[in-house]
């Protein structure tokens, strides 16, 4: 029996558990073509075999063979292994690196994709159009606007299935508990250093985050005495440090959807007189908050450019008093107010952020 | 091996505890409870610390990480982590002998 299944490199878990299913209907897995995507299966008796499949990892072997897997096929990067009743299994950290990658190129791929098609629209625009007629039919102008649309689409459907396969790979728990009441805090990512305190602050009054979103935070009644709070930020989420963290007791509320410059939130619970478990020490994280700043300055300061640069050659057109009150001096107006809420922003951050240096500071000298 | 033992030798006296923690293969949690009972309270580790040392000595190949039935983190000591290991524990032998050699002198 030949079996196709196109993504399975990119659903382990669910590629694992199939082969396992498969095998208690008796067809033992014989081969994996990784071009054409084929498994072939045989049929035997039944039996209660657990599949692994693992990428890379070339260290464990032997200890793995030690531990009682067996191996149905290596080939090029992949290993298939099976095993009765295993009781541990490889790492998957290379496998987690490999969908990352992907992600990354892919989004990347996309990013050019988008970027090209914009230039093309803009410039057919300027061909086609005159001012008298509309040169581009509706027809056209739908399927510009269709494949301007599209990768974008594509795009935020891959950072939702990229996240999904993450947190399945990571194996996060998302223990949400029932939260009572939610505050919006637009804008959150851009002033971490102030929502960490203000987090802190919220915990003092009796209230601690159980969910997290990009504009919202979710509480309930604080269950235990303190509840402290980190704020992560890494190039790439790590496997390994995810679950370390997790096994901690730190629980996961948030990450951010990026397979790049990975933002998390976690909290942990602790009883009075409990010591508070560090997850970095001071250098460290200062380390780490440096380069947050610099990162999330990054596109605000470009907003601040871009809109003040539009609003600087065009303004005239304002005060022009025989000009009359056209859409151009509302966007210019717009324009004008994006740049200086984005002044405030980046402001706003640095203030936050040599606080929390400050902080950090009385720290390290007791 | 000589880089390595260049590098982790002597040892920090938390790396040490965290790689002599692994005779058996522990999760993090364990070898955090571990070297609190080896120390009788006195070093209490934060995960930093475990993380920041668990993942030097896995790129360095001393330790290895597997997942457990219920998919939980475990690391288990290599065979060149337990080179690196007995090397650092003879060292600390001779510093214990000599030690002892003066015992009840005067400093």
């Amino acid at each position: 029996m030949r079996k196709i299944r196109w993504m399975w490199s990119y659903k382990i878990g669910e590629t694992e558990k199939w082969l396992d299913e498969q095998a208690k209907a008796g067809y033992r897995l014989q081969h994996v073509n990784t071009w054409t995507r084929a498994f072939t299966f045989e049929q035997t008796e039944p039996s209660d075999m657990q599949y692994h499949i693992d990428y890379k990892n070339p260290k464990q072997e032997i200890r793995l063979a030690e531990a009682g897997w067996e191996t149905v096929q290596k080939k090029g990067k992949w290993t298939i292994r099976k095993m009765q009743q295993p009781k541990m299994y490889p790492s998957r950290q290379d496998l987690f690196k490999r969908l990352q990658r992907h992600t990354i190129l892919l989004s990347t791929l996309l990013g050019l994709v988008f970027t090209y098609i914009s230039i093309m629209t803009i410039f057919s625009m300027l061909l086609f159009s005159s001012p008298t007629e509309s040169g581009i039919s509706l027809a056209t102008q739908v399927v510009m606007i269709a494949l301007f649309i599209a990768p974008a689409f594509f795009s935020i459907y891959l950072m939702k299935y990229y996240k999904r396969q993450e947190m399945k790979l990571l194996n996060i728990e998302q223990h949400h508990q029932a939260p009572t009441f939610k505050k919006f805090r637009l804008g959150w990512s851009y002033d971490v250093f102030g929502t960490k305190k203000w987090l802190e602050k919220m915990a003092d009054e009796g209230y601690e985050a159980v969910k997290v979103s990009i504009f919202s935070f979710h509480f309930k009644e604080k269950s235990t005495e303190h509840i402290d709070y980190e704020f992560l930020y890494m190039k790439k989420a790590d496997a390994h440090y995810y679950q370390f963290n997790q096994e901690m007791g730190w629980q996961h509320l948030f990450s951010t959807n990026s397979a790049r410059w990975n933002t998390s939130i976690w909290s942990k619970p602790r009883q009075e007189g409990e010591e508070k478990d560090e997850l970095m020490d001071v250098h460290e994280r200062k380390k780490m908050m440096k380069r947050q700043v610099g990162f999330m300055t990054v596109f605000p300061l470009m907003l601040v450019f871009m809109n003040g640069f539009v609003f600087l050659i065009n303004y005239p057109i304002i005060f022009d008093e025989q000009a009359e009150f056209s859409l151009l001096s509302i966007i210019l107006c717009l324009n004008l107010a994006v740049a200086i809420a984005m002044i405030f922003v980046v402001l706003k951050m640095w203030k936050n952020y040599w606080g929390a240096m400050k902080d950090l500071n009385a720290q390290m000298v007791y | 091996m000589d880089k390595l033992i260049k590098k982790y030798i002597p040892m920090t006296e938390t790396a040490f505890y965290i790689l002599f923690s692994l005779t058996v293969p522990r999760h993090g949690y364990g070898i955090i409870k571990e070297v609190a009972q080896l120390t009788n309270g006195r070093i209490k580790l934060g995960s930093g610390t475990i993380y920041g040392t668990l993942s030097k000595m896995q790129t360095d190949g001393m330790i290895e990480i597997f997942a457990d039935e219920e998919r939980k983190t475990i690391y288990e000591r290599t065979e060149v982590g337990n080179q690196i290991l007995v090397r650092e524990m003879k060292r600390i032998e001779e510093l214990y002998s000599n030690i002892a050699r003066f015992k009840g002198r005067e400093l």
